[in-house]
């Protein structure tokens, strides 16, 4: 066989760095396997579904639904200030799920399958944080 | 060769459930989607059938691997189906010009040229219900199989390989360069057509062609060879051709080679690889191996363990602690063990120590002796526990001494919460607020949502393992609670109560392994007769299905494979039990009780001391406590007293073969190790 070639960086898909900065810009843009149409969050270099290593990127529409989500009521030292607290599954349309903050709902109101939208990073959420909000 | 039914190992005969895994026995009808959880029903016994699981390991060795990506391949030769089989025909082919309908072709399974059995059909057809060949994440099927996966196979390829049947379907236009998954040796070509390049795949061009389909073949040397291989008599190259001119070819070309049209009618393409990427090693590749523990048998002859809860020792002083009761249980002078492995998690967080090894080797007077520190989150001494075991089997060692410890109650509990999020994903998950309590809150209400789990039933868990760290001198709590205690106690991270939380604990735990010759002259020795690893996505929303234990499942499926039993076989349990749904979806994926009815179980008494499987007989992780770098030793040590019936109040009468399971991280990680009375 011959030797690897090497990989052109511009098909290495994207940094987790580059998807917060576009969470913190206010856009959901992920990653998209070339080959299958995979997305893919977090970002990765080997497409799980067909072992592609092909990425381009795409924007996301950013209306998914409740998967699964829980009340933090015992925070970490550092979210002391901020419980209690909504952290939820949300799978987009598009079929890929994200893990974030459910905000401007009450804490006992919130439902799987609830619909929800990608609304930008948390409010003084630094480093940045995927956060939620009902639609 | 996939399929062949050769040698198949010791394999057990009995299925999970007898009569009650199969199409619609057993299965709860629900009106959102029955047959869906009828398939997953499906797969569940397939995987746990050792015979599949061979199968399944035969296709791991099938795994070449170039990149779809990495490699081009040329057609260079190929015959033409001049008549359509009949899958073609209905719902197609299309008229020329039109265009294809996405899923016309994906009953692939119909045209199986042998017979097979209606399960395996039914997994070829799944198998193209997956919409490999170019589809889209928001293509329906796709998004149905992401929801609701089945088995153990993970990727789409993964899949076709699975067939010897083919994988690519298309329209000979466009075959003309198709990417090639694997391309192991002389013997064939497992090929598809990657994204776009298939005609019909994504609708984008139109059937001007007659239906080609590659299947994997032989290639000799000489068909190896491009250059010969395009001069060869009845050739035609593809590269390049219209698809009209191309349709000309291809027609010719199967004029010129007619044994194949004959045979079959089934096209078969020669392909001539042209690396333009990475290429890889041709070696074979197991997922994980059936075979440890094969090599050598090996023997738990010693146990130890400290008493959990609060300590003002050093986890190296624990660890000796634990370590002398081991060694002097198993009759070893220190001086005899060859190397120690030690599981610790947050040491630089909890004491401020990195290089816990030496610092226990120092302690037990054998400085000398190698020494390492394992890290696999919660199952740090399960791993330690597994690498031990490999290198006594491998003969590099007759004796260690192996265990784990931990000091966690040096900090607050919000220090700790935050040490022990460490674990989770640090860009994605701590960020957002993330706790351990959150991660299997999230998983208990997907499990709630999906089977109806109640808190109630989890609730039934903590009070059990409270019933029986009862029965356990060195458990941190040996009171009993009530159903009413547990759903009244504080929230923590809904819908987890404080109850359905294992307490924060320092301790330490070991066991000495050691190899036959050596167990043999022990007072009595409890064989290892399986341990096996699995992984499963880091991220929670990345994982494929929160309200499963897929690291469980593959974890357990290989080490009952390698004992050569199934989870009927299991006389007492030890698993983790971090936190009550945590028990419940472990019963689930060890094959305990059915997918969904794990908080059942717990609440009809199934899983207590006395009930048709007991479960965490110790206590458990809830009651016993959880050290977390030594759980998974505590729990060896556990099932090696039960199976020396050494276990006092709490002994399984009878018990002849064990299991414990531990998880590590949020799921991520998971060890299944079994354990006999008698070596296999």
């Amino acid at each position: 066989m011959s030797a690897p070639a090497a990989t052109a960086d511009a098909t290495r898909g994207m940094s987790t760095r580059e998807f917060f900065d576009e969470v913190r810009a206010g856009r959901l843009v992920v990653q998209r396997c070339a080959g299958c149409g995979a997305l893919a969050v977090p970002p990765k270099v080997v497409c799980a579904s067909c072992e592609g290593v092909s990425w381009s990127r795409v924007p996301l529409g950013g209306d998914g639904e409740v998967t699964s989500y829980t009340v933090i009521r015992v925070p970490p030292a550092q979210f002391a200030a901020q419980a209690p607290y909504v952290v939820t599954v949300a799978r987009m349309v598009e079929g890929v799920s994200l893990l974030g903050r459910l905000t401007g709902v009450p804490v006992d109101a919130v439902r799987v399958g609830m619909p929800v939208r990608f609304v930008g990073s948390l409010a003084n959420a630094d480093p940045p944080v995927i956060a939620f909000r009902p639609r | 060769m996939i399929d062949s039914e050769g040698p198949l190992g010791a394999g057990h005969p009995r299925p999970l459930r007898p009569g009650q895994c199969g199409r619609g026995n057993g299965v709860e009808q629900r009106a959102d989607g029955a047959a869906a959880e009828t398939e997953e029903q499906e797969d569940r016994l397939l995987a746990l059938d050792p015979r599949e699981s061979v199968r399944r390991g035969q296709r791991h060795d099938l795994i070449h691997r170039p990149s779809p990506g990495a490699q081009e391949v040329q057609i260079v030769d190929a015959a033409v189906d001049q008549q359509p089989a009949a899958h073609l025909l209905a719902p197609g082919p299309p008229p020329r010009g039109a265009p294809v309908a996405p899923g016309a072709y994906d009953k692939l399974a119909d045209c199986a040229d042998r017979p097979v059995s209606q399960v395996h059909a039914r997994r070829r057809e799944r198998g193209h219900e997956m919409r490999v060949l170019g589809d889209h994440q928001d293509d329906a099927r796709r998004a149905r199989r992401r929801e609701d996966p089945v088995g153990f196979v993970e990727s789409p390829r993964d899949r076709l390989l699975e067939k010897d049947g083919f994988t690519v379907l298309g329209r000979q236009a466009s075959v003309r360069l198709v990417q090639v998954v694997g391309c192991a040796d002389d013997e064939c070509v497992d090929a598809w057509i990657g994204g776009g390049g298939l005609v019909g795949a994504e609708g984008r061009e139109p059937p001007e062609a007659p239906a080609v389909r590659l299947r994997p073949r032989r290639i000799s040397a000489r068909e190896r060879d491009p250059d010969r291989a395009t001069e060869s008599p009845g050739s035609a190259s593809m590269e390049g051709c219209e698809p009209a001119a191309s349709h000309h070819a291809q027609t010719e070309g199967a004029r010129a080679r007619p044994r194949v049209e004959q045979s079959n009618r089934r096209a078969t393409a020669h392909v001539r690889n042209r690396h333009v990427g990475p290429s890889y090693v041709p070696f074979r590749s197991r997922a994980t191996s059936d075979t440890i523990g094969s090599v050598r048998k090996v023997a738990v002859v010693g146990l130890g363990v400290t008493k959990f809860g609060k300590h003002e020792r050093t986890c190296a002083e624990l660890f000796a602690e634990a370590g002398l009761d081991a060694l002097m249980d198993a009759g070893v002078h220190p001086r005899q063990i060859q190397g120690v492995y030690v599981g610790n998690v947050v040491g630089e967080a909890g004491e401020r120590q990195l290089h816990l090894g030496p610092q226990v080797t120092s302690a037990l007077g054998i400085p000398e002796v190698a020494a390492t520190r394992f890290e696999t989150a919660c199952a740090s001494s399960h791993a330690a526990f597994r690498h031990a075991l490999f290198e006594i089997a491998s003969g590099a060692a007759n004796v260690l001494l192996v265990g784990g410890a931990e000091r966690v109650l040096t900090m607050s509990t919000e220090r700790s919460t935050e040490v022990f999020a460490y674990a989770s994903d640090a860009v994605f998950e701590q960020p957002a607020g993330l706790t351990f309590p959150g991660v299997f809150a999230l998983i208990a209400r997907a499990h709630m949502a999906k089977h109806g789990t109640t808190e109630e039933q989890m609730a039934h868990v903590a009070v059990k393992n409270h019933r029986h760290g009862v029965l356990n001198p060195k458990a941190q709590f040996q009171k009993e609670i009530t159903l009413e205690q547990v759903l009244r106690s504080a929230k923590v991270a809904d819908p987890l109560k404080l109850y359905d939380c294992c307490p924060f604990s320092d301790g330490a735990a070991a066991v000495v392994l050691a190899s036959e010759e050596v167990a043999r002259n022990t007072r009595k020795p409890v064989w290892v007769l399986g341990s096996a690893q699995a992984g499963d996505s880091m991220c929670l929303h990345d994982k494929r299905d929160l309200a499963r234990a897929v690291a469980t499942e593959r974890a357990a499926v290989t080490a009952y494979r390698q004992a050569g039993l199934g989870p009927q076989d299991v006389d007492v349990v030890e698993l983790h039990d971090c936190f009550t749904i945590a028990e419940i979806v472990a019963t689930e994926g060890l094959g305990l009780c059915e997918p969904g009815t794990g908080g059942i179980a717990a609440e009809k008494g199934e899983t207590s001391l006395g009930g048709r499987i007991p479960v965490n007989v110790s206590g458990g992780l809830k009651a016993k406590g959880h050290p977390i770098g030594a759980t998974g030793a505590a729990q060896v040590a556990e099932i090696t007293a039960q199976l020396r019936g050494e276990a006092g109040r709490r002994q399984v009468e009878g018990a002849t073969v064990g299991l414990t399971h531990t998880l590590g991280g949020n799921t991520a990680t998971v060890l299944v190790s079994l354990f006999g009375r008698e070596p296999r």
